[in-house]
């Protein structure tokens, strides 16, 4: 079942055609939105919010029309800016059962909520502070926080680990894909931080122009159609490249000791051995061979060239 | 190692430990008709909370102590003096004119008391919308379920109860102090709607000032400019309301009285003289060529109620117009 | 090109950096560290703007405070938007230029000149307010480079950058650094970091925690055996094996995966020597195996969390 479904969807932002004959399906679960900037991503939410009409098409999310039911789609969305935002004059408690308040929350339950959700998203005692005394990582803490307190079916989260130290970024990310799994929470989270989107995202859907460009399962698209494998040494050996080339490899790239081979074996060959092999007789040592896939990156630029 | 960093432990309702993972929300949701007074509530709270707020907020209430002071002390001095004006009649300080014995000492507080509401409007209100686009508030507000108005509305609301609890209270307390000790002279009998008149004289002030800050406010991302402006309009205005007024009537205080009130502090206090329906009488004169009692009636009550209104429309209107929800993602 | 000798600076009680000694030479390098570890006072203290409380500070041979001969040398890009919205890119150059010290015959080729070298030229006449992140973060190395500086500092400059923008800049930034000029990148997010050079400067509360390669650090952090993640279908066989040697410090299995192995050693010469030796005779079929903490994050982790 789609969360999402999108029907040749056109939305004019000032003079530009921001999102032109957008037709796509965001399914169930956690969903990168990946684009370019400037591609429509952000004009696409806004829209899905209900905040912008579309010019033509459809757009049905959570079985509700973004043309005509926005106040009842943000009942059901919760919406985690990239920007810094707090209401001035607030600690976290207040501000965030403040939000569920206006969702429509009664005040006892907002406030109970609002724990609940700051002890989820791992902020302890500081929440009796002003906002304004805030790190960035607490400050995206909160905004996660005021996102889920109305209890949301589907999330959007634009650039959630902005700011984040390496720390908080691992915090970020598991909550992220915590929330996603098992929950009953749709996510769709807009990064530009591949390895984020990895660590988060079960799919992709990449957006160009204001068109879908491509869409699919992460592991779908990150497979290759030839079998390829990267390779480590512990230093450069030209050995190496030219004995395994010999042995039918096509190497595909080379930076300093990593490699990149594509092998015409049959599947289920024994490469590893092989290389070990290999390595053994021109006296390379191997550091780490694994096969490769696409890297997200990789998919990315392909799917914007 | 793919460890858990979160407890993923057996969700059974028979399992010693609590699975304390995040839950949805499936609770009651109150109607949407609530959702401004919801803002209004929270924005009252942050309005009244600081020190300042609480400050000039009692230092507001001076001009009721004081009246309440000049009110004791005429019926001291007229039960022993007996029938003779006492010298605060005489100065016009006490007016003891049947009818409007009390309203006018209300018409005078609320005159006082004008320029700490707009000290208490600069405090409260310059934060209000502006410190919001400063902080992209608005990015949370139009994210949730509530409409432009609802905010709108919220705010507005949120500061005109500050305003006018801040206002109506020692009104109200003064009120009740004439009550209490008049009661005998006449003080329900002769002047019976006075209390109606008190909450709206207060109630359109408060909303008046709450609207051209809100107006202001929404237009700028720095509370301390929109306080500036404000000040300015309130008090460069009165200035140049009355330089003109000097000009063209020569000092004459009946003459061009729409003109003396054509400020924003000069057109609440018209509008309340008509409301109240006093007549202000003042002792003009000087030592040498002798002083006379002139009455000044309450200026054109339509064109007053004109001006006001006006003011307050204006205000809500140009908040609405720049409120825009779409910025809500960058 | 950049030379710290034990300096320090601190305001008031809070210190900013603590006793740091290094030297920055040509090339690429990344200043990183947590936030509040001290890298916008490493900036503020090469670019001339404070003066070190204690210690020695020089760049390119002289001490950077308030001295024009270092600034000519010397190329900032700060991480704050600056406020030149309304002027044309052109514009906001040329005027940078002319502050650099470029005389009016020859600025306006070499504005035209160093806006085509970030690829700005097709944006160059119109208004900054109108600019993505990208082509913002474009414009501000233009800035900087205009007059050619030695010394080219960037505080985050892939800041909000999609894919596609951050490789153009990373490859001006590379095209820079192979010139010859000390190139320093302030950043937070390690993945970027990862990709564009090896050589860092790790910073913690103020004081200076590693500086070089990051693999070559790597190796040095004694405290954490290196790991080894080896998938197999016989793992149980494999870490039997590995675990006869003394150098082999333990093997974990994974609860959900028992292809999946993890290897702790602390001499990884020698085990790297080993495992080919031990697989090839065995006949086991090896999936993959790699080290899953021989990277920035680890490092980072390490060193940080200590």
């Amino acid at each position: 079942m789609a969360v999402a479904t999108i029907t040749d969807l056109t939305v004019r932002y000032g003079k530009k055609t921001a999102v032109d004959g957008l037709t796509v399906e965001i399914p169930e679960g956690c969903v990168g939105l990946l684009g370019p900037n400037g591609a429509g991503k952000t004009t696409l939410l806004k829209t899905l919010l209900g905040f912008l009409q579309p010019v033509s098409g459809s757009g049905e999310v959570l079985g509700l029309n973004v043309a005509t039911d926005g106040l009842k789609l943000r009942q059901k969305i919760g919406l985690m800016p990239e920007i810094d935002c707090h209401i001035p004059g607030m600690n976290a408690v207040t501000f965030v059962a403040f939000c569920g308040e206006m969702a429509g929350m009664p005040a006892a339950q907002a406030l109970r909520r609002a724990h609940e959700t700051l002890q989820y998203c791992r902020l302890g005692e500081a929440r009796y502070r002003d906002l304004e005394t805030y790190s960035t990582g607490m400050k995206q803490k909160v905004k996660l926080a005021q996102a889920l307190v109305h209890g949301p079916k589907l999330l959007f989260l634009d650039e959630p680990t902005n700011g984040l130290d390496p720390d908080g970024r691992d915090e970020m990310l598991n909550l992220v894909r915590d929330v996603s799994h098992g929950k009953g929470l749709n996510v769709i989270v807009s990064s530009h931080l591949m390895p984020d989107i990895e660590r988060t995202c079960d799919s992709v859907v990449v957006i160009r122009n204001g068109k879908m460009v491509r869409q699919g399962t992460i592991a779908e698209l990150r497979t290759l159609d030839t079998v390829q494998w990267t390779v480590d040494l512990r230093i450069p050996s030209h050995e190496f490249q030219a004995r395994l080339v010999e042995q039918g490899a096509r190497l595909l790239s080379n930076a300093g000791s990593h490699y990149r081979f594509e092998f015409k074996l049959q599947p289920g060959a024994d490469i590893g051995s092989l290389m070990l092999t290999t390595a053994k007789h021109v006296g390379a040592q191997v550091r780490g061979f694994e096969p490769a896939s696409r890297s997200l990156e990789e998919v990315f630029m392909e799917a914007i060239a | 190692m793919i460890e858990p960093t979160l407890p993923s432990v057996p969700v059974s309702a028979d399992s010693p430990i609590a699975d304390l993972t995040y839950r949805n929300y499936d609770g009651p949701l109150h109607s949407r008709a609530v959702r401004w007074w919801t803002i209004a509530v929270a924005m009252f709270k942050l309005h009244t909370r600081p020190l300042s707020f609480k400050i000039v907020g009692a230092i507001a209430t001076l001009p009721y102590l004081f009246i309440i002071a000049l009110l004791w002390l005429q019926g001291q001095i007229a039960s022993a003096q007996g029938g003779r004006p006492s010298f605060l009649v005489s100065t016009g300080l006490v007016d003891m004119t049947v009818g409007q014995k009390f309203a006018i000492q209300f018409y005078n507080a609320l005159g006082y008391q004008l320029l700490y509401l707009v000290i208490l409007t600069l405090i409260a209100g310059a934060g209000s919308i502006a410190s919001d686009n400063r902080n992209n508030a608005l990015l949370i507000y139009l994210s949730k379920p509530i409409t432009k108005n609802d905010y709108l509305l919220g705010k507005w609301m949120g500061l005109f109860l500050a305003l006018f609890a801040a206002a109506f209270t020692p009104a109200i307390l003064l009120y009740l102090y004439c009550l209490v000790s008049y009661y005998s002279d006449g003080f329900l009998r002769d002047e019976p709607r006075l209390l109606l008149h008190v909450f709206t004289c207060t109630a359109l002030a408060a909303a008046t000032l709450t609207s051209i800050m809100i107006g202001l406010s929404a237009w700028s991302k720095s509370p301390r400019i929109t306080g500036a402006i404000l000040a300015s309009l309130y008090f460069a205005g009165q200035a140049v309301a009355f330089a003109m007024w000097r000009y063209s009537s020569q000092g004459d205080p009946g003459k061009d009285v729409i003109l003396a009130h054509s400020s924003i502090g000069g057109a609440i206090s018209g509008l309340s003289q008509g409301i109240y329906g006093v007549t202000v009488h003042t002792l003009r004169g000087s030592m040498r060529r002798g002083f006379r009692t002139v009455d000044y009636p309450p200026p054109s009550g339509t064109i007053m109620w004109a001006m006001v209104l006006g003011l307050i429309l204006v205000g809500v209107v140009a908040a609405r117009i720049k409120i825009r929800a779409v910025e809500v993602i960058s | 090109m950049i030379d710290l000798q034990n300096a320090s600076r601190w305001y008031g009680q809070v210190i900013g950096i603590n006793d740091v000694t290094c030297t920055i030479g040509p090339g690429l390098t990344a200043l990183l560290g947590p936030n509040g570890a001290g890298k916008s006072t490493m900036m503020k203290l090469v670019t001339g703007q404070l003066r070190p409380t204690t210690g020695k500070l020089t760049v390119l041979g002289e001490m950077p405070f308030a001295n024009p001969k270092v600034f000519r040398r010397l190329g900032y890009c700060p991480e704050s938007e600056s406020s030149f919205d309304d002027m044309t890119g052109r514009e906001m150059v040329t005027m940078l230029g002319y502050m650099a010290g470029i005389p009016a015959s020859v600025v306006k080729g070499r504005v035209t000149e160093v806006i085509e070298h970030v690829g700005m030229t097709f944006a160059a006449d119109r208004k900054i307010g109108g600019y993505s992140k990208g082509m913002r973060q474009r414009i501000k190395i233009a800035q900087g480079i205009i007059h050619d500086p030695d010394v080219l500092l960037l505080d985050e400059p892939l800041n909000g950058l999609d894919p596609v923008a951050r490789k153009e800049v990373t490859a001006v930034l590379h095209g820079l650094a192979e010139k010859g000029k000390c190139v320093v990148v302030s950043s937070h997010i390690l993945y970027e970091v990862e990709q564009m050079t090896q050589n860092i400067l790790l910073m913690h509360r103020g004081r200076l925690m590693a500086q070089g390669d990051i693999y070559q650090i790597r190796s040095l952090i004694d405290s954490h055996p290196h790991r080894i993640a080896i998938t197999t279908r016989d793992s149980r066989r494999l870490a039997s094996l590995l675990l006869e040697h003394p150098f082999v410090l333990s093997a974990r299995f994974d609860a959900s995966d028992d292809t999946r192995l993890e290897i702790e050693t602390r001499n990884p010469d020698r085990f790297y020597a080993l495992f080919p030796e031990i697989v090839l005779e065995a006949g086991l079929v090896i999936d993959r195996f790699y080290s899953p903490d021989n990277n920035l994050e680890s490092v980072f982790k390490y060193l940080v969390n200590e």
